[in-house]
């Protein structure tokens, strides 16, 4: 029987597998690689009306090449990422409070309702 | 024209990569696994070799080991490409004999300046320097 991997030493420390970021920067690594050849080769073509839309392609790769390094550096995500980040687990928490109480008050509601509720025992 | 065996698994990667140093003017040979990796340098001698780590049949480090191990090869610069960005993964792939390491994505510029102080006798990465 194969023992299961165990993420040692990094990737404990960033909390995900060095795998996943191998998986993530892959296909990045296409995105970003095709897009810059086909830049190349739309310059010597003189087709440089296809530049700017591969400019996009290009930049969106390279932001979340960005966010990707940044997230699993060593010393964990910058300061801007870890508001960013705290600032949307404040908004979900607050949302999972709501839900909760909403969940609650509707519960109660039906209970209230219930004919069950106002049978009279002896 | 200076000829560069590319050992890389995934095709994508192999052909956008091959492609890119074609252009640049190298020739460009490809082995799509470790022991295929082995076996065509030992045959065709390439002047370098771009090693990806994770490969089938026999992977990127044991490939640069026995290629660091046998004379007739020994001296054939390997650089390292992977997609773990790890510094222990670049120490690792440097213990293996690796004379250089990359990182995937992979930077044309930067990956160009590597293979040319290679192919001009550049001096070996050595495991404890600071990362690039």
């Amino acid at each position: 029987v194969t023992e299961p991997q165990v993420p040692t030493g990094e990737s404990l420390r960033h909390g995900l597998p060095s795998d996943l970021i191998h998986d993530l920067r892959t296909p990045l690594n296409l995105i970003i690689g095709y897009s810059e050849m086909l830049m190349e080769q739309a310059q010597e073509q003189a087709r440089e009306d296809f530049v700017p839309d591969l400019q996009k392609v290009l930049g969106a790769g390279k932001q979340l090449l960005a966010l990707i390094q940044n997230s699993f550096h060593p010393n964990g995500p910058p300061r801007s990422l870890q508001i960013s980040l705290r600032h949307s687990k404040k908004i979900q928490n607050r949302r999972n409070r709501s839900m909760s109480w909403r969940h609650f008050r509707n519960t109660n509601r039906q209970e209230n309702q219930s004919p069950a509720r106002h049978k009279v025992t002896c | 024209m200076p000829k560069i065996l590319l050992v890389e698994d995934n095709e994508m990667n192999r052909d956008m990569l091959s492609r890119r140093l074609q252009r640049k003017g190298y020739e460009v040979v490809l082995a799509l696994d470790g022991q295929t990796g082995v076996e065509m340098t030992q045959n065709q001698g390439p002047d370098l070799v771009l090693m990806d780590m994770s490969l089938p049949v026999l992977d990127g480090w044991e490939a640069t080991r026995r290629l660091k191990s046998e004379a007739s090869t020994r001296h054939i610069p390997v650089i390292a490409l992977t997609a773990h960005a790890m510094s222990s993964d670049r120490e690792k792939a440097l213990e293996a004999g690796c004379d250089d390491y990359d990182t995937k994505p992979v930077e044309l510029p930067r990956l160009l300046a590597k293979i040319e102080a290679l192919l001009s006798g550049g001096k070996k990465v050595s495991a404890h320097e600071p990362m690039s």
